[in-house]
């Protein structure tokens, strides 16, 4: 006969109702603050919490990232770092690298919204 | 009616109405349905889980575990206390058990065992299987099981 619990954990500490339940198997890395469930079923127990709040802060940093390349390499080209030398000015080079970029943030922005 | 005490937990099986009143006028005490059987009322919510350290029927529990009432109880080391009407840790249980063989059954004096109690070979009672006779005011124990 198994339970399911609310349950928090943080630093690796396994909380149900405030009382620490050492025995606990984190099933995720259980460094930083979360809710879950305490799943006992005899006398293994294991804690379970959503990664998704994990994977949406990923994504919003890789975003950022992203989006700062994406504007620095915008910088670059526009002074006119990345055109070819010659008597008449050439397109941007980098502006297919900068619409691939942009559509990349675009995919993750996309995905991030309908995170399971 | 069958009494079925395991690892200090009660459970009782009556065959008739009438054995439920005359339990009640006889010890004083209600017996309640749950699932398949009676219990005492203060067994009724005997919870399905332990944490160690958390509360536990009105004890600290020494174990984290999930299964039936009876399981827990094993667990942890508990019994129904019938003088407290608690659960209890069966080491803190006093009292011997000596109930003489007769036929093909152990005839008991006392109509419920407390459980947790020692035999003369210092084991400590935990399940014991037993019909209570009301007409004859006697309970045969069938199986009397020890830690």
């Amino acid at each position: 006969m198994s339970r399911v619990l609310d349950a928090e954990c943080r630093s690796n500490v396994v909380k149900q109702n405030g009382v620490e339940v050492p025995s606990a198997q984190i099933l995720s890395e259980g460094n930083g603050q979360s809710s879950g469930v305490l799943l006992i079923d005899g006398s293994k127990a294991v804690y379970l919490t959503s990664s998704a709040q994990d994977l949406k802060e990923t994504l919003e940093r890789i975003i950022e990232a992203l989006q700062s390349v994406s504007s620095a390499l915008s910088s670059l080209d526009g002074a006119g770092y990345y055109r070819d030398p010659g008597p008449s000015p050439s397109p941007p080079l980098a502006s297919g690298a900068i619409s691939s970029l942009n559509s990349a943030i675009s995919g993750l922005e996309e995905f991030k919204e309908v995170l399971k | 009616m069958r009494i079925l005490c395991i690892h200090g937990y009660f459970l009782f099986f009556p065959e008739t109405a009438t054995q439920l009143s005359r339990f009640k006028d006889q010890f004083d005490l209600e017996l309640y349905p749950k699932d398949d059987y009676y219990t005492f009322e203060g067994l009724l919510d005997a919870p399905t889980y332990s944490i160690v350290g958390a509360d536990y029927m009105g004890v600290r529990a020494t174990q984290t575990f999930s299964g039936k009432p009876w399981e827990v109880f094993a667990k942890n080391g508990l019994v129904w206390n019938l003088a407290s009407k608690r659960v209890a840790f069966k080491q803190s249980i006093i009292g011997r058990i000596d109930s003489p063989l007769s036929g093909y059954y152990f005839s008991s004096d006392t109509l419920i065992i407390q459980p947790g109690q020692m035999n003369a070979l210092g084991r400590r009672l935990v399940s014991y299987d037993a019909r209570l006779n009301e007409k004859t005011q006697s309970l045969h124990v069938s199986r009397f099981d020890y830690e």
